[in-house]
């Protein structure tokens, strides 16, 4: 170590605490020359003496490096008298000094240390005391610039009283009794040093001391933990007296806490307002800088600091505001008063936290008030948004969090249609009783019925919103009678759309609802025909809908409906939706013109018969129907001549076949694929015959009883038609009945398929593709889910017909077979695997 | 790489890809309006009504997603309830911030006109909305029921439906 060279050796200095450091240079000559050689680093080095190193310190004489700085911690075990002897030792260089817990017995042997230091230009006294005070104080040291004192006695400070070249004077007190120092002789000591330009004053403590009287000096900078006299709990206006008598002498002001209590923002307002300073920073935060106020990107208040805080968002632009709640008592419903009132005052503040160490006492919800001014930054418009996100449900429940989300959710109503009101037996009596719903002017209701809640009640609901109701949907209202019904429907003056499911009246003698000028839409799903009855008069009705998923004859009226029809001058769209409506087709009569169809249906299916279709319906629409969209192909052996007539023959400008457009603007389309089942069979090959452009097919086979004699006879002849078809899958549902060897002749005419799918388990699978196989030429892919047995011979047979094979899936049990079975550059893949 | 200068509300300067601040349809118009090009190196976009800690995150939300697809809209879509549940990973790990950042974050969306960015904010709001009675919404935004006390009776009734619920 006495070989380092200086640029080696302070790194290893510049790691060390000053006390390390100063035991360092007393064992180690080098740094000890490294050190009295650098008038920058003596100037820095402050040599640390505690009991442990001061006989060391002490007794070396070689040790002659001139120290301008100490600090001596002393310790009972230390001997007072060498203390003395050794700061005296550097009397001549000696600038700064700390003495730290001394306890003087008397005026001497302090001044014996102090006296001869003509260099001291700062002192600094920490846990200090003298025992004894006999009026004498210490002469002027005429260097002293700068005085310190933390937790020092009275006597202490008496002792400083004749110091005028004091420049700072800086007291730390975190003691929050009234006497943490001594504020008459702390005053006599500023009013002395006429000098004095700068204070601070650390610590709580030391702000009792802004409660007095008078503060006889001029300072021109401050730097304060408190700027007045906290009383913790209670209101009360501050005294400013401090500030008043600074006010255009003070220029530069830090405070580490803002002004509490009530009063604290008048003081902070004062301080910025009145001060005229240069400069003012609240802790690190620069409030003012060259007396320009500056934009606060963060700041913090406690709960006692409430009015300063809002002092703080009035006058400075602030982006983020931390509340920190202590377990301090306060005047809750003082600070209720404050903050209660709606403003905009904090409309800067984007970020708001809240720090919240109140435990028991629980204040948090105090400042509730304060709180919403992050969700009520957002305008209507973004809550709209919001409400847009969510469910039916949660609209309603943020509807009800406060009035302001309350007329924004009733505007958003007014405006909206699709806010559809579920009310049900769980929900009803809760909203039926909340007042303020029915302020919303409902446009969208939903109501079903159950016996729990009586008829009645949800009538006098519905009347509620009688005047804003456009949408309505009921649902198991059963009406005694036309009298219990006639009300509710003839007081729905805006109503433009009725949907009635499973509703019932049990007795009617041909009366019928007035009609309903505004009603456009209606729409029946398993009502009776009684409910049917009563709206034979809607002559404005553009769109009817009937819902019927009951096979029966008698799923829905016929004769009635038609009557709605007939006296719907307007209609122009019908909807039957469900298998239950295909019976409708059978029709003899379709007294009305409509251009817009969608239907599951558009003949009536007899299921297992051959039949020629009735197209009645088409025919009485034919030259109005425009648009027609059906779910279903038409079924049975006439299906086909059903599906050529609509094609050839309606005209339509428009017509799907589910999502699948077959025409638009007049004009038939490249259908690419399309499915149909066993029993439209004849369908299916129109759909070819049409459609050339096809080149994937799905025949999905269910248990049907099928005339196979007759498909046969339509699939086996050799035909060209299937010949654009590269995809072919085979959904088997058919067992027990067992359909899939029917359709061979099918498979044989799909000569150019690429890709074939045979999801069956039909066990005669081996002898379908012995037959079909050798006819699919250019046949790459085969997905077989069969688990029949034979396996291997089922592979031989795709091995021998299929030489281009490139990919097989086979059952899972199956796979390591296939494996066995072919080339390597057959790829096997699971069937069971998407 | 076109990069273009940003100017938060408290004056930083955030230099980005141009096709990364284009992602706001107000930028995009801001630089049509000012005659801003590619070329125009020294020029800044004064963004007033963001600050400098959300727009870094729009920012870095904005390069996240620049080569995304636009999103199609129409009217219908706007009024129907729209799937919250969609939210990617990295949206939502984007989105673990303070109440006071997302909602900050729904303002700049929206004063910058970024969609994608909008939509996600308000569907985390409005995740932290759904299966919440009144009373627990309230609770999760710090909002003070304001009803007056015979209003607040209905509300209390309303409360009690949802937690029968």
């Amino acid at each position: 170590m006495e070989n380092l060279n200086e640029d080696d050796f302070m790194p290893v200095i510049d790691k060390l605490d000053e006390f390390s450091t100063s035991n360092l240079i007393l064992v180690s000559e080098n740094a000890r020359n490294i050190l009295s050689n650098s008038p920058m680093r003596l100037r820095n080095f402050n040599l640390q003496i505690r009991k442990t190193n001061f006989r060391d310190f002490f007794d070396d004489q070689n040790f002659i490096v001139p120290i301008k700085n100490i600090s001596i911690s002393y310790d009972i075990a230390m001997d007072f008298e060498d203390v003395v002897r050794f700061v005296i030792r550097y009397q001549n260089t000696l600038e700064t000094l700390e003495l730290n817990h001394f306890k003087f017995n008397n005026f001497n042997e302090c001044a014996n240390i102090l006296n001869k230091l003509k260099n001291l230009t700062s002192l600094k006294l920490n846990d200090c005391h003298m025992g004894s005070f006999n009026n004498q104080t210490l002469p002027a040291i005429r260097n002293l610039k700068s005085l310190s004192f933390n937790k020092c006695d009275d006597n202490i400070f008496k002792i400083f009283i004749n110091q005028d070249s004091i420049e700072k004077i800086t007291v730390q007190n975190n003691d929050w009794t009234w006497n943490g120092f001594p504020h008459d002789i702390f005053n006599e000591i500023c009013k002395n040093s006429t000098n004095l330009s700068h204070m601070v004053l650390e610590g709580a403590g030391t702000g009792s001391y802004f409660d007095g009287d008078e503060f006889p000096y001029k300072i021109s900078k401050l730097e304060t933990t408190m700027i007045t006299f906290h009383w913790y709990v209670g209101i009360r206006t501050q005294r400013i007296r401090f500030l008043e008598s600074q006010k255009r002498f003070l220029k530069d002001l830090t405070i580490h806490e803002l002004p509490f209590d009530f009063d604290g923002g008048r003081v902070l307002k004062y301080i910025i307002e009145e001060m005229n300073l240069d400069n003012f920073y609240y802790g690190d935060i620069p409030l003012i800088i060259k007396r320009v106020k500056q934009i606060i990107k963060e700041f913090t208040a406690s709960e006692i600091q409430i009015t300063s805080a809002f002092e703080m968002v009035k006058q400075f632009v602030c982006y983020k505001f931390k509340l920190k709640l202590s377990k301090t008592d306060i005047a809750s419903d003082e600070i209720e008063k404050i903050i209660n009132p709606q403003t905009d005052l904090f409309k800067d503040v984007k970020e708001f936290e809240v720090e919240d160490n109140s435990d028991c006492r629980g204040v948090f919800g105090v400042f509730l008030e304060l709180s919403n001014a992050v969700m009520d930054k957002l305008c209507p418009e973004l809550i709209i948004q919001i409400f847009k996100n969510t469910d039916e449900e949660s609209k309603l429940k943020l509807a009800l969090v406060s009035k302001r989300l309350f007329d924004i959710f009733k505007n958003y109503i007014a405006s909206s249609i699709n806010f559809k009101l579920m009310i049900n037996s769980v929900n009803f009596w809760k909203l039926f009783n909340i007042k303020v719903f029915y302020e919303i002017p409902f446009k969208n209701i939903s109501i079903i019925l159950d016996k729990t809640i009586k008829l009645n009640e949800y009538l006098k609901f519905i009347k509620s919103f009688a005047d804003s109701v456009e949408i309505l949907e009921i649902g198991f209202f059963k009406f005694k009678n036309f009298l219990s019904c006639f009300e509710i429907f003839n007081s729905l003056k805006n109503l433009k759309s009725l949907t009635l499911n499973n509703c019932q009246i049990e007795k009617l003698n041909g009366e019928a609802v007035n009609p309903i000028k505004a009603l456009k839409t209606i729409s029946f799903n398993k009502c009776d025909d009684n409910i049917f009855k009563i709206f034979i008069n809607q002559d404005s009705i553009e769109k009817i809908t009937v819902q019927n998923n009951d096979w029966t004859w008698n799923g829905f009226p016929h004769d009635i409906f038609n009557q709605i029809c007939k006296n719907s001058t307007n209609l122009s769209h019908m909807v039957l939706e469900g298998a239950g409506t295909g019976s409708y087709f059978d029709s003899d009569e379709f007294p009305y013109k409509i251009s817009k169809l969608e239907t599951t249906m558009i003949t009536f299916h007899w299921y297992v018969g051959i039949r020629t279709q009735r197209i009645r319906f088409l025919e009485s629409q034919k030259g109005f129907l425009k648009d027609l969209t059906i779910h279903e192909l038409p079924f049975d052996f006439d299906g086909g001549r059903v599906l050529k007539y609509i094609i050839e023959e309606m005209k339509l400008d428009k017509f799907y076949y589910g999502k699948i457009p077959l025409i638009l603007n007049g004009q038939k389309q490249e259908v690419k694929e399309f499915a149909a089942s066993e029993i439209q069979i004849t369908s299916a090959i129109e759909m070819f015959l049409q459609f050339p452009s096809i080149t994937k097919f799905n025949l999905n086979l269910s248990s049907t009883d099928v005339a196979s004699d007759e498909i046969e006879r339509r699939i086996n002849p050799t035909t060209t038609l299937h010949e654009n078809i590269a995809e072919f899958e085979v959904n088997d549902k058919s067992t027990p009945r067992g359909t899939f060897g029917i359709f061979l002749g099918l498979y044989k005419n799909m000569r150019n398929v690429k890709k074939l799918k045979f999801n069956t388990q039909d066990r005669n699978i081996n002898v379908i593709l012995e037959e079909c196989l050798p006819h699919m030429t250019r046949l790459e892919e085969i997905h077989l889910t069969s688990k029949a047995s034979r396996v291997m011979e089922r592979f031989r047979i795709i091995r021998q017909f299929v030489p281009g094979l490139k990919i097989i899936s086979v059952a899972s049990q199956f796979m390591e077979d296939a494996r066995n079975c072919f080339d390597e550059n057959v790829q096997i893949c699971d069937a069971s695997s998407p | 790489m076109q990069t273009i200068k940003l100017q938060s509300s408290d004056n930083e300067i955030f230099e980005c890809d141009l096709a990364v601040a284009k992602c706001s349809a107000t930028i995009r118009t801001m630089l049509e309006d000012l005659g801003i090009d590619e070329n125009s190196e020294d020029e800044v976009v004064p963004l007033p009504n963001v600050n400098s800690a959300i727009l870094r995150k729009v920012i870095q939300f904005c390069t996240y997603h620049k080569d995304d697809p636009v999103p199609s809209s129409t009217d219908d879509d706007e009024n129907k309830e729209k799937r919250t549940d969609d939210i990617t990973s990295w949206d939502a790990d984007f989105l673990k911030v303070d109440q006071g950042t997302l909602f900050e974050l729904i303002l700049a969306a929206n004063y910058l006109d970024i969609r994608s960015l909008l939509d996600v904010t308000c569907k985390t709001v409005a995740n932290m909305i759904k299966g919440k009675t009144p009373d627990e919404i309230r609770k999760t935004f710090n909002i003070k029921n304001d009803f007056t006390p015979a209003e607040e009776e209905q509300v209390r009734k309303e409360n009690t439906w949802c937690e029968e619920k």
